[in-house]
Formats: C-alpha cells, sequence, structure tokens
C-alpha cells in the first residue's frame, strides 16, 4: 500500500476552504444521495431480452437515418448483424446512450414483434421518465442535462461511499498542498473552474451521450495539475505499508514533477483504450479538462509568482 | 591424485559475500516492484491504447472473435517487448529501475564485477523477469531463499541488487532458506502438473472438436432442430410440430419465432406470432391470439382457435399441408379413437426428416392402442383399422411375433 501522506495534514486549522469542500461534499452526498434507491433496476429494457429488443429497434433507427448522422456513430456499431442476438443486446447497451434515439424513441415506427414494440414503447417512457428523475440525473451533468447549475452540483455529488471516499483522499492530499502553496482563493477558482473545464472534456467527448457525469474527479484533477506544474521540483512524501515488520513501512518522497506526466498518461490511455461510445464507469475526458486547466494555471501561477519576486528585488 | 567428488553438495562462500556486499532488502525491493508497476504501466498502456481498444471491440462484437485473439497476442507481445526495452533502457544508463533508484537501490554484475552492465545483461535479466511471469512469478519467491536474495532472473543475467543504505540485508537463516527453498520445489512441481493437466484437456476439446467453428449464419437458430437445412416458413413449421410434439424446448421455439418475426421475409409472421401465442400466457397469451387472429382466414387463425375451443372444424379450415396441422390432426384422430385414421397420417409425416423419430414413437403409441383394442375384441383387429393391416405390418417391420 502506498498514499500520499503530507507532513502538514496535521495542522488542518490551516487549511479551512479544504476542509470546508471535504465536508461540504459529504453532506451533499449523506443528505442527497445516501440511501436513495436506484429506481430504474427494475425496468425492463435494463433486463437482458430489453436490452436486446432495443437493440434491434435500434438497428432499424439506424436505417433511417442520413449517411452523415450515421458517421456519427461509432464505427464498430455498423459492423453489428441483426440475426446475431448477443451483438443487439450490445447495441441496445449504447442505444440507451444515444440522447437522439431516446427522444423519438417512442414515436418511432418498427417492424418484427409487434406486441413487443408496444410494450417496449411504454418500458421506454417509462425508463426515460425514471431516467430524468433520478437524482444523479438531476445534479449531474449529460448532454441531456446541461444547465447552467448542473455544471456546478456535478462537482459535489457522488454515486457511491467508495465514489466519494477515495475522491475525498485525493481531495484533502491535494487540496491541503494547493491551499499552502497558494491560498484559499486560488484553491477556490481552480476547483471550481477546473470542475467546468472538465465538464466541457466530458460533454465534447460524448457527442450523444445520456449518462450523467457525477464527482469531484475534474476538479481534483485540475488541483493535482495546477500544484504539480507550480511545485516542479517538491517532493511529496508517500507512506508505504507492506507489514508491521520494522523496515517494511515507512515514507518515500517522490518529485511532484513525476506524477503529472504519469496521471495525464493514465487518462489518455484509459480513454483511448475505450471503444467509441461506450463509458468505462470513469469520466477521463473529464479529468484530462480538469488537468488542462490545472496545468495553464499552475503556469499562471509560476508565471505571477516569478514577476512578483522581480518586482521585490527591484523595489 | 585426488579426484574432486562431483555427489558432494557445492561448497560455496555465502557467509563471506554476505559480509562484503550490501544485499538490498526484500520490503524494498517489493515497493520498488509497485513503483514500477505505477510508473511504467501508463506508458505501456498509452502505447497499446489503440490495439487494446481495437481488442475490446472485437471481443464486443464477437466473445469467439479471431480477431480479438491475435489483437490480444498482439498486446501481450508488445507488452512484454515494451516492458522489456524500458527496463533495459533505465537499468543501462541508471544502473535501477525507477523503484529501485527511489528507494537507493541499484543493480551491479555479479559474480564478476564490472565498472556497469552491459546491454545483454541487462536485456536477458528484464526478458527473463518478464518470463518469470509466466511462471505465475514464482521464480520471484526464490528472493526470500537465496543468500544473497538472488531469484532467477538475476542468476540468469549475472547480476545483483544491492542497497545504498547505511546497513544492509542480512539475507535470510539457513534454516528459512531450506524451508523455502523446498516449499518452491513442491510448487513448482504442482505447478507442472497443472500445466500437464491443463495440456491434456486441451488436447482432448481439440481432438473431440469443441473448438471447432460453429458457423455464423446459425447463430440465432435453434439447434434442437438437426436439419440444418431447414429455412425460412418451413423451419418454423417443423419447430411448431416438435414443439407440440414435445420434442424441443419452449426456449428453442422461441429462438426461431424472434428469427421469423425480426428477420426480412414477412411470409412466416402469422405462423411466428402463432408460436409466440404458445409460448405465453395471460395477457400476453390474449395480445398474440389477437395478433395471430388479425386475418382471420388464415391458417396460424384457424390453428389457434382449434387450441382454444377444441373445435375440429377450426383445424380443418387449417392449410393441411402445413406440418403442424398434420401433428395436430394426429392427435386429434387419436384422441377420437381413430388411431388408423391417425396413423395413415403419422406414415405420410415419417417421410419428413426432421419429424421422423418423433413420429416413430407416435407410431408405437398407435400400434399399441390398436394392439390393446383388438385383444379386448378377442384378437379381431378393429373395423376402424379394416382399410390396412396395420398390427400385421408393425409385426412384419420389426420382427415381432
Amino acid at each position: 500500500m502506498i498514499v500520499p501522506c503530507p507532513e502538514n495534514l496535521k495542522e488542518y486549522q490551516r487549511f479551512p476552504l479544504t476542509v470546508t469542500l471535504a465536508l461540504l461534499n459529504v453532506f451533499i452526498f449523506v443528505l442527497i444521495f445516501n440511501g436513495a434507491s436506484p429506481s430504474l433496476d427494475n425496468n425492463k429494457v435494463l433486463q437482458y431480452e430489453g436490452m436486446q429488443l432495443t437493440g434491434r429497434l435500434y438497428y432499424q433507427y439506424l436505417q433511417s437515418l442520413s449517411p452523415q448522422e450515421l458517421q456519427e456513430r461509432p464505427e464498430w456499431v455498423h459492423r453489428l448483424r441483426s440475426a446475431d442476438a448477443d451483438q443487439m443486446g450490445v447495441l441496445g447497451g449504447y442505444a440507451l446512450r444515444d440522447a437522439s434515439f431516446l427522444e423519438v424513441a417512442s414515436a418511432q415506427t418498427y417492424k418484427g414483434d409487434a406486441v413487443q414494440i408496444d410494450a417496449w414503447k411504454e418500458n421506454i417512457e417509462t425508463f426515460r421518465k425514471e431516467y430524468r428523475s433520478q437524482l444523479l440525473f438531476r445534479f449531474g451533468l449529460s448532454s441531456l442535462e446541461k444547465g447552467p447549475l448542473s455544471w456546478v452540483t456535478y462537482q459535489f455529488s457522488h454515486s457511491t461511499w467508495m465514489h466519494l471516499l477515495s475522491n475525498l483522499m485525493f481531495l484533502v492530499v491535494i487540496g491541503v498542498a494547493v491551499e499552502a502553496l497558494a491560498g484559499s482563493g486560488v484553491l477556490l477558482i481552480v476547483y471550481l473552474v477546473g470542475g467546468l473545464a472538465g465538464g466541457l472534456g466530458f460533454l465534447l467527448s460524448q457527442g450523444h451521450g445520456t449518462v450523467p457525469m457525477v464527482g469531484a474527479s475534474a476538479s481534483i484533477s485540475a488541483l493535482l495539475a495546477f500544484y504539480c506544474v507550480a511545485q516542479t521540483k517538491a517532493r511529496i512524501r508517500y507512506v508505504y505499508f507492506i507489514s508491521p515488520i520494522e523496515g517494511q513501512y515507512g515514507f518515500i518522497f517522490l518529485p511532484t514533477l513525476m506524477i503529472l506526466p504519469l496521471f495525464l498518461v493514465v487518462d489518455l490511455a484509459n480513454l483511448w483504450a475505450t471503444p467509441e461510445g461506450l463509458g468505462s464507469g470513469v469520466a477521463y475526458a473529464a479529468h484530462l479538462g480538469g488537468s488542462v486547466f490545472g496545468l495553464l494555471g499552475g503556469l499562471a501561477y509560476r508565471y505571477g509568482a516569478r514577476s512578483r519576486s522581480r518586482t521585490l528585488t527591484e523595489t | 591424485m585426488l579426484f574432486p567428488d562431483l555427489s558432494a553438495p557445492q561448497i560455496t562462500t555465502n557467509k563471506d559475500n554476505r559480509a562484503t556486499i550490501p544485499v538490498a532488502f526484500v520490503a524494498d525491493r517489493f515497493i520498488a516492484l509497485i513503483l514500477d508497476f505505477l510508473i511504467f504501466s501508463p506508458i505501456v498502456s498509452l502505447l497499446m491504447a489503440g490495439l487494446i481498444r481495437q481488442a475490446k471491440t472485437f471481443f464486443l462484437i464477437n466473445t469467439h472473435s479471431e480477431e480479438g485473439l491475435v489483437a490480444a497476442a498482439l498486446i501481450f507481445l508488445v507488452g512484454t517487448i515494451t516492458v522489456v526495452l524500458l527496463q533495459s533502457v533505465f537499468m543501462y544508463y541508471w544502473q535501477a529501475t525507477p523503484g529501485q533508484f527511489f528507494l537507493q537501490m541499484r543493480v551491479i554484475s555479479y559474480p564478476n564485477y564490472r565498472e556497469r552492465l552491459s546491454i545483454s545483461q541487462c536485456m536477458v535479466r528484464s526478458f527473463a523477469w518478464c518470463g518469470s511471469f509466466l511462471l505465475l512469478g514464482l521464480p520471484f519467491l526464490e528472493v526470500l531463499s537465496h543468500p544473497l536474495r538472488r531469484t532467477f532472473h538475476e542468476r540468469a543475467s549475472d547480476t545483483m541488487v544491492i542497497t545504498l543504505k547505511k546497513v544492509p540485508d542480512d539475507g535470510p537463516e539457513p534454516l528459512e532458506q531450506r524451508f523455502i527453498a523446498s516449499w518452491l520445489r513442491m510448487s513448482f512441481l504442482f505447478f507442472a502438473l497443472f500445466v500437464f493437466v491443463g495440456v491434456a484437456k486441451t488436447y482432448h476439446s481439440l481432438s473431440v472438436g469443441e473448438y471447432r467453428e460453429s458457423g455464423t449464419a446459425t447463430v440465432a437458430m435453434c439447434k434442437e432442430i438437426k436439419d440444418s437445412e431447414l429455412q425460412g416458413a418451413s423451419r418454423l413449421d417443423a419447430a411448431l410440430s416438435l414443439f407440440l410434439l414435445n420434442e424441443i424446448t419452449p426456449e428453442c421455439l422461441h429462438k426461431e419465432a424472434e428469427l421469423s418475426l425480426w428477420g426480412d421475409p414477412v411470409n412466416s409472421q402469422s405462423m411466428a406470432y402463432f408460436a409466440k401465442y404458445l409460448l405465453t400466457e395471460d395477457e400476453e397469451h390474449q395480445k398474440y391470439l389477437a395478433k395471430v387472429c388479425e386475418d382471420a382466414t388464415s391458417s396460424a387463425c384457424a390453428l389457434a382457435q382449434y387450441l382454444e375451443d377444441s373445435d375440429s372444424k377450426r383445424l380443418a379450415q387449417a392449410d393441411a399441408s402445413l406440418w403442424v396441422t398434420q401433428v395436430l390432426r394426429v392427435e386429434e384422430k387419436y384422441s377420437r379413437r381413430d388411431v388408423a385414421g391417425s396413423l395413415e397420417l403419422i406414415e405420410k409425416l415419417q417421410h419428413v426428416n426432421v419429424l421422423r423419430s418423433a413420429m416413430d414413437k407416435k407410431y408405437v403409441r398407435s400400434i399399441w392402442a390398436l394392439n390393446e383394442r383388438s385383444q379386448k375384441k378377442g384378437g379381431r383387429q378393429p373395423a376402424s383399422a379394416d382399410s390396412k393391416p396395420w398390427l400385421e405390418d408393425f409385426k412384419e417391420k420389426y420382427g415381432v411375433q
């Protein structure tokens, strides 16, 4: 186990904004998301046969599109065969992410088992209503829901306890480092604007996607990139633990400059390795959007700090 | 002249070596391994992202994709080559991987000390390191038993890991060495056994044709219907007949009905709805009945209505050339005790390949009923069976006295 463990973590009263942001994330999760039942689970559209049927109908929907519209869909979608039930199941999974299909799904005319199609039209309508009424959808950011508030609310929303805790761990460690370096104001700006940049990255990578994004990870990526660029020569303390035997636990110090490229490379590799149109559960594009903003912010901070010190020297 | 005793255990100078060489700690090496993984894996993943994406797409479309297998093999190959190259470059220029560097360790040439490692030493070491993973990482465990903490890949490349820390590792105790070394030997034996069993099992599967291509055109078809030449409406007709004869499962009929309903030809739609009608219950059942009887003159509607009210007039309205109609007639005649009538139809249907086995059973059942009735009437054949000597035919065919 290797976990970042900055030396000044104990002096938490020196980092009021980091603590506030962490608590805000926890409160929002506990008050709003914790215990909310996922109402979509029972919908027949999400069951295996429902997915196959959705795939078959989506296949017919694709035939009705113009070549230009068809080209906007991933290449692998064109290679699926309607006779293969498993492939239609996969296509069904993609169809439920296609916002333009969901808009017209129940109004389209289809060929096939008319009894099944009628039942599916009812189910898809219920699915759409339930989907829109979900907390994650209302607070998250997606191609369907991108109101001005959702750009901010998504940064403080989390889907599960594990999601929240993993983000909090990094928020506290990196937040403390940034707040100690540049102050609370800069931390707040990097967190919020980094989140907006992450949202933009996510929407650009999604196209027709309906899946909402939640979580502070884009903002945290921005903070991480900001700190690594602003403090290129610093070393962060990490604690490692193999067993309680002496020599098998302790601290190591790793350079910040090494962390950012690796972080960026991981996100980039994962983004490229995911088949187009199918999310992997992690919004890598949002991480990259946040990181790019953090990187620019870090450069600006370095430039500002250098000119400030020059001005002081001259006076 | 004194000949050396070759059977005697090798005399080593471990104690001396331990005193002069600063052996690296196992814990440090483990942490270095994790750090190397954290540092190398993003780089390797980025280099192979396109290939991984392609492989994922191939397997997404077809779980048995051959293209996917080739892509997976390429990923394995490119990954191994990249790791070997990355490690070798770090080892050649910095005498350590990044993880070893951060944990103050260096790789030196041993037992023949040289100023720096040669390229071939770096390559062999990295290659053997990758190879150790093929043996489930068991060779790495030698780090626990070897007096100088030298594992297989280090001995193969004449290298050794040392620490720059002031206090080096003492190495394992003799008892520890013996215990771990014996345990490792046992593990290798078990591993070899598993590999042998695995190879034998794979060979067996290969020889019985488990890896044979099943053909992509029949993906959606039911395998329980043996006649693969049957297509379209006649295939669905056969599926319905076999289902009514309890020869295939509901899942099989469902597959065939889906194939007809969602396939391009629409000439068997009403029969496909009839199949769905047979498979569903309650509300859905009624919905499919309504769908079947949208065209009230269709054979499918006549058959469905016959099954609803058992009125033989309905059955007479259905297309008599359909196998399913004939199967229902066989049953209808049999239930009316018109055994000879049912036998006549059975004899016709016995000529249909796909129905032969099921019809043979019906034939024996009808002959049995005929025989029982003839015995009740004192050995005389019933009047209804006068047209043909069914019992004699049966005895002659099967050599029964």
